[in-house]
């Protein structure tokens, strides 16, 4: 794919190659990625991919079994190589925050900065819980603080011995929505504001989108894909990359000399395969129009009311399932005929279809 | 590359010592019970033909007796109280509430003996009784087999108080209010549904307090009862045959492991430790319904009924019998010498002991955290199963371990000429040994429950911030596990102080306990002289009693003691 971002800056972390096994399960196969000066990248896939395996490679809580993870050009994890967590300059945030509870926030903060002058202490505490606006609760407990602040302390700890990375395991999951959007918002701004590179590890694309400065899809150990969320969401590079990112329907259709032909038609677009290659396009609700005719053989099965929008659930002729966006103005009820169109004005990315269409 | 594969990342003298360590903890108590399964395959005859045909039978039968009969007495008087105080409010309820496990604090052989000079014929009881009905009034025996069970049925019954309390105040009130808006009664919904869900911790409970009655030796015997504890100190003690004494343990450990596979079938699939109402409770407490009526003071009467019996009687009875002693002049300058130095021995016994027990639960407890090491979950349970095991039978086996060990002391001595026959079988070392095994689970589960609250994420978060790993123990683990080992302490410390078929059978000489002193002086019938080290021991158990019922962590941190 693509790589549009153009990165003048240094590379902090790389991964090369990188291979871990548990028994027969490879947790994490060939993994190769960059992560720049001051980037935030967002380690994205479903449970159980491996992503928690990265981590604690990263960590050093582990040793990988081939390949190697570089800081600034110097050999972390490699053949006979497995620098030691606290050696690292590589800070985490948990799910669960891990405060530790016997020490104030002030303390929590202070922790990493164990080897310090005093007042180099207590200046560099005082500057992270201004960063992360708690100041005025430094001699609390964990326990008396909300959850949304244990978790900007995790931040402010694993910030203040000046890491070359954070590494962020799933940390608003435990929140609630409205305060998870804040709170993710502020996170990042802080990254950006100290410069910090992080790798954000989520299963949830939209948390994705919406803070990456680019995405490694990971699946099943392997990395499918690393890009930019606009990339990523444009041009999928795989099947389970456009299945992931964005409610995905997939067509069976055929290439044709002038675009691919689906059962709602031609898609007039540029394509690279042989003429008749049997192929599955990836359309997205919004890349699908339709308009009540009772002529039509497409029916409305049901619809989800999403406030500024209705999603409508469409059978094609031919037993497989599309959506549509349409505007909460269009309300149709189940089982009305319908003409169904796609109509994207963006190429769609198609994979080969091994058989088995839906 | 799969040499790779297999190599730890940091293999520090850390990990070397924290994977042998727990093992040999571990073999530590099981050495003396393998040795005693050991010497079953060697069986000398003549012993057994004698033991079978004169008193094996009947001590077989009697402790058979004592443990259905406790078991039925305390799960009776445990779960009714715990529930009478945690659903019904009455006057007195609040104090009740957490008063009736005080009797905790009373060993069984104190109890047996207040109860035995209360109602024996020469007791105050039927004397008075002659005094008013008639010298030919006929009192039931108290020297029986019922007086026995009824006296530690009375003793015992807080285990499952307790345990019964901590698991109706885990329940949801929804389930309750469920099953009330189906029709049920309250108490067809406690027959029906309250004790069916807290069946873990009612089984848990009677079986501590059974195992506790199968390893008492001094009540038995103070109501001529004689159990199988009580027959291996008689043969170890009275007839001088410690290979039989040994051989009887060893039969009896059989006996007790059965048990503990027993208990563990009726748990079912419930987790086997118990962990307090913290957790997991959902729609709050079971709304406690205010009684009327009689019903509030027949309330009150049981719980005050039950209280008095087992606990303000013979506190009282001891604290007039220690006055009396105290008030004779000539008595009590020699006894502050005497008393002194049995508080001293016992105290510096215990302490050595819950310090030993709490460190080394503690390698065990660090070993058995992370999720990984199921090895070390299997370590812990081997390691902690002494509190199954009767005080005299721990005895046996860390005898006969020790023996061995003294043999090959006493050749590796010969070889450089010395002569060393005893070293440690003679020593306080056999007794501290049997200590640690004895409550180990004690220790253990206060430790574990403590090192709950350390997450490996907590781990991970120190290391990353830049801590090595002793040092995520000095700065992580310790500060917050302190005060679990704190209670671990003080439960084992008490535990030792009361503790007796053990230390009479292995206590050098000179070395008499508080626990040796009261019951040496109660089996003479010396009551009064009985009384000041008796109530000593109950003052003393009842600080962490009433320490962790503050806490409101008896659950975990007294679950296995025995």
């Amino acid at each position: 794919m693509t790589e549009s971002v153009d990165r003048v800056s240094q590379k902090v972390i790389s991964l090369v190659g990188v291979t871990k096994r548990y028994g027969d399960v490879t947790a994490a196969h060939d993994v190769t990625f960059d992560v720049y000066a001051g980037e935030f990248l967002v380690l994205l896939g479903p449970s159980g991919c491996g992503k928690s395996t990265l981590l604690r490679l990263l960590c050093g809580l582990d040793s990988v079994d081939a390949g190697r993870i570089e800081r600034n050009g110097t050999v972390l994890s490699g053949e006979s190589v497995c620098v030691p967590p606290e050696a690292r300059g590589i800070s985490l945030v948990f799910q669960d925050n891990a405060l530790f509870p016997h020490m104030t926030v002030w303390n929590n903060v202070a922790f990493g900065l164990a080897n310090q002058p005093k007042e180099a202490v207590a200046e560099r505490v005082a500057e992270m819980l201004d960063l992360v606006r708690l100041r005025d609760v430094a001699t609390r407990y964990p326990h008396e603080l909300s959850g949304g602040q244990q978790q900007r302390v995790a931040l402010a700890r694993a910030l203040a011995p000046k890491p070359s990375i954070v590494l962020l395991d799933e940390p608003f999951s435990d929140l609630d929505r409205s305060l998870r959007i804040g709170l993710r918002e502020e996170v990042r701004a802080v990254l950006r504001s100290t410069g910090t590179a992080a790798i954000l590890v989520t299963h949830d694309q939209e948390e994705a989108l919406a803070l990456g400065d680019r995405i490694a899809v990971q699946n099943d150990g392997r990395i499918e894909q690393v890009a930019t969320p606009e990339a990523l969401f444009g041009n999928p590079a795989s099947r389970f990359v456009a299945e992931f990112i964005g409610a995905t329907d997939f067509l069976a259709g055929e290439i044709a000399s002038n675009g691919i032909l689906t059962e709602i038609g031609a898609l007039q677009q540029e394509t690279d395969a042989p003429i008749g290659t049997a192929v599955e396009v990836a359309v997205r609700p919004d890349d699908v129009t339709l308009s009540p005719d009772p002529a039509a053989a497409a029916t409305v099965v049901s619809r989800s009311f999403n406030g500024m929008s209705n999603v409508y659930r469409i059978r094609l002729p031919s037993g497989a399932f599309v959506h549509s966006l349409q505007p909460h103005t269009l309300s149709l009820a189940d089982g009305t005929a319908v003409r169904v169109k796609v109509e994207p004005g963006h190429k769609l990315a198609y994979f080969p279809n091994h058989g088995g269409s839906r | 590359m799969s040499a790779r594969a297999t190599a730890r990342p940091f293999p520090t003298a850390r990990s070397v010592l924290g994977n042998l360590l727990p093992l040999l903890v571990a073999g530590l108590v099981i050495v003396p019970m393998g040795l005693l399964l050991v010497r079953l395959l060697h069986p000398t005859t003549a012993v057994w033909i004698q033991l079978w045909e004169t008193i094996l039978p009947l001590m077989i039968r009697n402790t058979f007796l004592l443990m259905m009969g406790v078991g039925v007495i305390t799960f009776s008087l445990g779960s009714g109280l715990a529930w009478l105080v945690t659903v019904y409010r009455f006057p007195g309820q609040r104090f009740f509430d957490w008063a009736l496990v005080l009797p905790l604090a009373v060993p069984t052989y104190v109890m047996g003996f207040v109860y035995m000079a209360t109602f024996d014929f020469a007791g105050p009881v039927q004397t008075t009784l002659r005094a008013w009905f008639g010298a030919d009034l006929v009192f039931p025996n108290i020297r029986s087999g019922t007086g026995a069970i009824l006296v530690m049925g009375l003793t015992l019954y807080p285990y499952v108080y307790f345990l019964a309390r901590a698991a109706f105040r885990e329940q949801s009130s929804l389930t309750f209010d469920a099953a009330r808006a189906m029709g049920y009664s309250h108490t067809r919904t406690f027959l029906k549904l309250v004790l069916p869900m807290a069946r873990p911790s009612l089984v848990a409970g009677v079986t501590l307090a059974s195992l506790e009655a199968m390893t008492d030796f001094a009540t038995v015997r103070f109501f001529n009862f004689p159990t199988i504890s009580e027959g291996i100190v008689h043969v170890w003690q009275g007839m001088m045959n410690r290979d039989a004494a040994i051989e009887l343990a060893a039969v009896f450990l059989l006996v007790a492991l059965g048990l503990v596979m027993l208990e563990r079938a009726l748990r079912g699939r419930s987790r086997y430790y118990q962990h307090g109402a913290r957790d997991g409770r959902t729609g709050g407490r079971i709304t406690p319904v205010v009684l009327g009526g009689w019903r509030r003071w027949a309330a009150t009467g049981a719980c005050f009924l039950v209280f008095a019996a087992a606990f303000a009687l013979p506190a009282a009875r001891l604290v007039l019998w220690t006055v009396g002693d105290l008030s004779r002049a000539a008595t009590a300058t020699a006894l502050r010498t005497v008393y002194t130095g049995y508080v001293l021995r016992t105290f510096g016994l215990a302490a050595v002991a819950a310090v030993v027990a709490v460190g080394l639960a503690l390698v065990l407890a660090q070993n058995a955290r992370l999720p990984e090491h199921k090895m070390g979950r299997i370590t812990a349970r081997l390691a902690t199963m002494g509190y199954a095991v009767p005080g005299a039978v721990i005895a046996a086996g860390v005898l006969i371990t020790l023996a061995g060990v003294d043999r090959s002391i006493a050749t590796a001595a010969r070889w450089i000429g010395f002569n060393s026959s005893l070293l440690l079988t003679a020593s306080i070392v056999g007794l501290i040994y049997a200590y640690v095994v004895r409550f180990m689970a004690v220790a253990y589960n206060s430790v574990e429950s403590s090192m709950d609250k350390v997450t490996p994420q907590m781990d991970m978060a120190a290391r990353t911030l830049g801590a090595s790993p002793r040092q995520v123990l000095w700065r992580i683990h310790l500060p917050m596990v302190k005060i679990g080992l704190a209670a671990g302490a003080a439960l084992v410390f008490v535990d030792v102080m009361k503790e007796l078929p053990a230390t009479i059978l292995l206590m050098p000489f000179g070395m008499e306990t508080l626990s040796v002193w009261t019951y040496m002086l109660a089996a003479e019938s010396l009551w009064e002289s009985a009384a000041l080290p008796a109530l000593t021991i109950v003052v003393v158990g009842l600080l962490p009693v009433l320490l962790l019922m503050r806490v409101g962590r008896l659950t975990t941190a007294e679950g296995h003691s025995a």
